[in-house]
């Protein structure tokens, strides 16, 4: 059975980490970015594809949203899942599945990854 | 709202002016009582004994409601009321004897007495109109507390109307000598009635100075202003006009026609002019009010924007600390004691320090701001050496450097002593060399400190992002960042800090800056400055 792998987008070393540390421990392949440059290099060379996205939309220079048309352009990365994290109350992009607010719950986070990975 | 003059400085000089018609009416009414037929005779055509009695009568009633609080004291008032009616009822019989004939000798009455009065036409009687005043006065009077109609207007006051109209006549054509119509003693009111009503007029009406148009006459809003500014003209030029006409015409100088159109052309000139005045105060009270309200808009602008950034600065560091914490919640509970090794657990130990520090940096910002304005943002200076701060600061904030990808120069330097509040103005270095490591590229920071003439100067250098001239101004100010919305964390209150806490020293701060070449920000502080350190936001 293949692992699922998602990618973590967030410009906070912290959140980013200790994400990392929960999904590694649930078994998850993990991939982290700090920007949406770093988000997209990723996207384009990584082969599988990851199995989700988990993104913060408040980012410096360029936003999650304008990460989420970005995406738009390739169809291979379009299709990826989107969960997107965020602290402030913004509307949710329609490219995104699932919207969590910050602070959020582990035990929420971990039921929502999991019900959009697909293995 | 405040008015223009007190009421206790209106009331005192309604009560002034009610004495003054006081001691003259009850003076003239003396004067009847004890004078000579000669006397008499230039006494009818100042005030008649009736009249002068019932002056003396409404002003009394009018001074003791002065006296008498709205709510208390029920017998004064009732007493002035009494009065009041008194007066009311002398008019109006007056009044009617004059028109109809019906005797009821009221001035008999008052005057029988008069030595030689009978022998006179009318020897006590006021005239039909001043009966008529008379009677609307103490109407007035009764009415005073009577509920106000729409707008502030007062039932007193359409009362009164009449009256100050009439007065109005009767003084104009006193100054006109308008003969013909004074000779008809019976439907005139003389000089000094005329004069004694107007008084007592405004004695009722400054009795209840919220309503009516001592409201507006007294009111430091637009209205009272240009009531104020315009009501003497209206009186004054019309009149004074009317007065020189005339006397164009008596003298042969001007004819008729010529006159009036003379007369009609000044008033259209006064209205048109008054007219201007009022368009051009109301245009510009317009504008200050848009102007006012625009800047009231940006303001509001502004705080909801900051609260918006100050949640999402204050969510980042709390989600870490709660994702970390049910992290090992659930690490534990699954048993997965080799996860706490003595090396991991102090490393998020020190996260869990990064994530506080954040969020008490934070609010103490916020909670300085606040101070500020309020201006109780208090100092407290002693001698310091601002070298020995600056040593301090970047040792401190060393480990955050390197981890970031800094170096930090402070230039050597001798000891830089001054009276400032220690706390302060390491709040000021620790803001400016945070700043630095937040906008500086990873590229060197350096510090340099210098003094002469008694002024210290600071300098934080770094060689990153740089700010535009349009921003240089700006980002001292409270809620404003050099680079707009979500590109670098923070609350944009640092910076607005720092000068606050420069200025209160007697300081000053600006920044030298070029865009892509970095930013070079001077802070001069006097190494004494005046002992009195205060804040003004």
């Amino acid at each position: 059975l293949k692992r699922n792998s998602v990618l973590i987008v967030d410009d906070d070393k912290d959140i980013r980490e200790n994400i990392q540390t929960l999904l590694e421990f649930e078994s998850y392949d993990v991939l982290l970015a700090e920007d949406a440059k770093q988000a997209l290099g990723i996207l384009e060379s990584s082969n599988p594809k990851p199995s989700l996205i988990l993104l913060d939309l408040q980012m410096p220079r360029v936003t999650g949203e304008m990460l989420l048309e970005r995406m738009q352009k390739e169809p291979q990365i379009a299709k990826i899942p989107v969960v997107v994290i965020t602290a402030s109350s913004r509307p949710r992009p329609r490219q995104a599945l699932e919207m969590i607010m910050k602070p959020f719950d582990l035990e929420f986070l971990l039921s929502t990854i999991k019900k959009y990975c697909s293995n | 709202m405040r008015q223009v003059l007190g009421e206790q400085i209106l009331s005192r000089i309604a009560k002034i002016a009610g004495i003054v018609v006081l001691i003259f009416s009850s003076g003239a009414f003396f004067l009847w009582l004890l004078g000579t037929p000669e006397l008499h005779h230039s006494l009818c055509s100042l005030l008649k004994p009736s009249t002068a009695l019932c002056f003396t009568l409404a002003s009394s009633a009018l001074l003791l409601l002065q006296t008498a609080s709205p709510s208390e004291r029920p017998v004064t008032k009732r007493a002035a009321y009494f009065l009041a009616l008194f007066v009311s009822t002398v008019g109006v019989l007056s009044m009617l004897h004059q028109i109809y004939g019906w005797d009821v000798s009221v001035d008999k009455l008052i005057m029988s007495n008069i030595p030689g009065g009978e022998a006179r036409h009318y020897p006590g009687r006021m005239s039909a109109v001043a009966g008529f005043c008379m009677f609307l006065l103490g109407i007035s009077v009764l009415l005073v507390d009577s509920p106000s109609l729409k707008r502030r207007a007062h039932l007193s006051f359409l009362v009164l109307t009449p009256v100050l109209l009439i007065s109005l006549v009767a003084f104009v054509g006193f100054l006109y000598d308008a003969s013909p119509i004074f000779r008809l003693s019976f439907v005139t009111l003389t000089w000094p009635a005329a004069i004694n009503f107007v008084i007592l007029s405004f004695c009722v009406l400054a009795l209840r100075p919220s309503r009516g148009p001592v409201y507006y006459l007294n009111s430091p809003r637009p209205a009272g202003i240009l009531t104020r500014r315009v009501l003497p003209a209206i009186l004054l030029f019309p009149v004074l006009l009317g007065w020189l006409v005339l006397k164009g015409i008596y003298s042969g100088t001007l004819y008729l026609e010529l006159g009036v159109a003379l007369l009609v052309v000044g008033i259209v000139i006064l209205l048109c002019s008054v007219l201007g005045l009022n368009s051009g105060s109301l245009e510009r009270i317009e504008a200050e009010r848009d102007a006012l309200f625009e800047r009231l808009e940006e303001a509001i602008r502004s705080r909801d924007e900051f609260l918006s950034v100050a949640s999402h600065e204050l969510k980042t560091p709390l989600t870490s600390l709660k994702l970390q914490a049910q992290l090992r919640k659930r690490i534990l509970s699954q048993g997965n004691v080799l996860f706490f090794s003595p090396e991991h657990l102090s490393k998020m130990l020190a996260g869990d320090e990064r994530q506080l520090e954040a969020i008490n940096r934070l609010i103490d910002d916020m909670l300085d701001v606040a101070r500020i304005q309020a201006g109780k943002l208090s100092m407290h200076p002693e001698l310091v050496d601002l070298n020995e701060i600056c040593k301090e600061v970047v040792e401190r904030l060393s480990n955050e450097a390197s981890s970031k990808g800094y170096s930090i120069t402070l230039h050597e330097s001798p000891p830089v002593l001054g009276n400032w509040d220690r706390f302060r103005i390491e709040q000021v270095v620790s803001n400016l060399v945070s700043n630095a490591l937040k906008y500086g590229k990873q590229k060197p920071i350096e510090i340099s400190l210098r003094h002469s003439d008694g002024v210290a100067r600071l300098c934080v250098h770094d060689q990153g992002e740089g700010i535009a001239a349009e921003n240089q101004r700006r980002i001292f100010q409270r809620f404003e960042r050099a680079v707009n919305g979500t590109a670098v964390s923070g609350l944009g209150l640092g910076l607005y800090i720092v000068k606050q806490i420069v200025e209160a020293h007697h300081g000053q701060i600006h920044v030298e800056s070029e865009v892509g070449k970095g930013s070079n920000f001077v802070v001069e502080l006097p190494l004494m400055p005046a002992p009195d350190l205060e804040v003004h936001a």
